[in-house]
């Protein structure tokens, strides 16, 4: 606890690589939960002691594969309700799973715990530069309310520039329940 | 049509019966054909010329028994037979364990469960669902009378449903492995088993037609346009806290009053009814975790210590199966505040090995966890379940 500023964690942390379970980095981490400003995200500074797969490769070829497409990418239910993911649609999923960790961070408090529950539906939009562009409606799962919270959020990706979420708005739950 | 054993004494007889299966008009046919006298030869003989042949073999001095009085009663009985094991064969055998099913599905591999073990497992009906949908329980029982109980249930929240399909799988299992696992015998030769596996029938068709999603029970709510109540904040226990909400649309709104939902009353009534439960084990997803009472407190259960040692060693059991890392604990302590809960019911009244599973994942598929690890996950759970189950056994109160 620092007083009239908030509270202060000291995080050890194993990162693993979900596609290669073998390949784990150590992390450590400080996230302070400001006390006056409850809006504001979390401040989290990291250090990885190692070094991050390299994914230049398959980066490239989803790029490619995307860029060459004759029509705008377009899916829905991400994993679907049996928890399959098409092996096509595998890169989609983990980029949501990265720009959604953003928009998590930016709302979690002490007293959330969020996770990525499904990507309802994704869609490309077009764009005249090298970005690619998607346009996701994602689900979150909060754990401590057991709610499931529609997000809206304008992802950017580039090979060399990362991701990038340039957009994101929390959507109204459906008054269809 | 009947079959004749006909046993020739000489040669003479044995040219006689062979001249009578040429008899064409007869229809009659061999099917132990005759070969040396003392030897018995089997005839098949329709109805129609079951007179004739007697005849001819009494005149003749040749000896013979009726083997088999009605054929087609024969025909008919290994038809239905047949007909039986393939449904079976078909079921219990060849029943995807590896897949997620309708609730249609479930309810009719019940059946097919029952058909198979018929002296083990029954099916019982403890109530209906909001929506008037049976709320079926299996029951394992060698015998005895109101024998000292354990209730399991899985698919109280719907869209749980790596626990639905964990249930079936270990169901099947109780059964097969009966008479045969040495834990599972000790503990049916001396208690029974209840095992609710859809325990929320109306959520879960709902998660099947509308929204996989769903949580909660589908009761509709007075003055709101919410539908449901979350029926693990529904129970008599610390009903209302904090650790619950009172509003309707949200997805742990405790309903009206504690056990306003069928689905709860029923269980309640049962268990409360049956006087004899030992153990309350109620399965959820995701986290993986074991826990136990309690949920709507902080101070510690007055059993913590032995609940704790369990929880232990069965988790260190589930991961020696595959790895799969749990963590355990009081509710309050390990998940969060939550009051209404199944398990602290259980334990205030009477229950007490009352647990909780969270199963897997913690949160990269969570809910919806690929088919792909339904098997996985009920076989490093099993493990689990049976150190709970014998600690209940070994330990009488």
């Amino acid at each position: 606890d620092i007083d009239d500023v908030g509270r202060k964690y000291h995080l050890e942390l194993v990162l693993e690589n979900t596609l290669e379970k073998d390949s784990t980095v150590n992390c450590t981490a400080e996230v302070l939960y400001h006390l006056s400003n409850k809006n504001l995200a979390p401040d989290v500074h990291f250090t990885i002691d190692g070094e991050l797969k390299n994914t230049d490769e398959a980066d490239k070829i989803f790029y490619n594969r995307v860029k060459s497409l004759k029509k705008e990418l377009v899916a829905e239910n991400i994993p679907d309700s049996h928890g399959h993911v098409s092996p096509e649609m595998e890169p989609i999923h983990l980029l949501a799973w990265a720009a959604s960790g953003y928009v998590i961070w930016q709302n979690s408090t002490e007293n959330t715990n969020f996770h990525l529950a499904q990507i309802k539906h994704v869609k490309q939009v077009k764009r005249s530069d090298e970005y690619l562009e998607f346009d996701y409606m994602i689900l979150l799962h909060e754990m401590v309310s057991q709610e499931i919270i529609p997000w809206q959020m304008t992802v950017l990706w580039h090979p060399q520039h990362g991701v990038q979420v340039t957009q994101d708005s929390r959507q109204p739950k459906h008054a269809q329940e | 049509d009947q079959v004749l054993r006909i046993t020739a004494s000489n040669e003479e007889q044995v040219t006689l019966l062979k001249m009578l299966g040429e008899k064409t008009e007869l229809q009659v046919d061999f099917w132990r054909d005759p070969t040396i006298p003392g030897h018995p030869a089997d005839l098949r003989v329709p109805f129609s010329s079951l007179q004739a042949v007697k005849i001819f073999l009494e005149s003749n001095g040749i000896s013979y028994n009726i083997m088999i009085e009605d054929v087609q009663e024969l025909l008919d009985e290994e038809k239905k037979t047949m007909m039986k094991s393939r449904r079976l064969e078909r079921s219990t055998s060849t029943f995807d364990f590896a897949s997620y099913h309708t609730i249609d599905e479930i309810y009719d591999w019940m059946d097919t469960l029952v058909d198979g073990h018929p002296s083990l497992v029954s099916k019982i009906q403890i109530g209906q669902s909001y929506e008037n949908r049976p709320l079926y329980v299996l029951k394992f029982s060698t015998g005895g009378s109101n024998r000292p109980a354990i209730w399991l249930d899985t698919g109280i929240h719907s869209r749980e449903w790596i626990t639905q399909a964990t249930g079936i799988w270990t169901a099947n299992k109780i059964a097969k492995e009966y008479g045969h696992d040495p834990s599972i015998t000790a503990i049916l030769d001396s208690m029974d088993i209840f095992f609710e596996i859809v325990t929320n029938p109306d959520g879960f068709a709902f998660t099947h037609s509308s929204n996989r999603l769903w949580r909660k029970t589908r009761s509709i709510n007075t003055g709101s346009s919410c539908v449901g109540v979350d029926p693990n904040r529904n129970w008599d226990a610390g009903f209302g806290g904090s650790g619950s909400s009172s509003n309707p649309c949200s997805e742990t709104y405790r309903g009206p009053y504690a056990h306003s939902e069928r689905e709860v009353k029923a269980i309640v009534d049962f268990i409360r009814g049956h006087g004899n439960v030992k153990s309350v084990i109620s399965i959820h997803s995701y986290s993986q975790m074991l826990l136990y009472p309690y949920g709507y407190k902080t101070a510690p259960a007055p059993d913590h210590q032995e609940l704790n040692e369990l929880a232990k060693k069965a988790v260190s059991d589930l991961a020696a199966v595959y790895g799969t890392k749990y963590t355990y604990g009081s509710i309050v302590d390990t998940i969060y505040l939550a009051d209404g809960t199944t398990v602290d019911w259980a334990y205030e009244n009477g229950v007490k090995y009352s647990f909780t599973f969270e199963l897997r994942d913690t949160g990269r598929y969570g809910f919806l966890l690929p088919s792909s690890q339904i098997i996985p996950t009920a076989t490093e759970t099993w493990p689990a379940l049976l150190d709970i189950m014998v600690h209940v056994l070994e330990h009488p109160y």
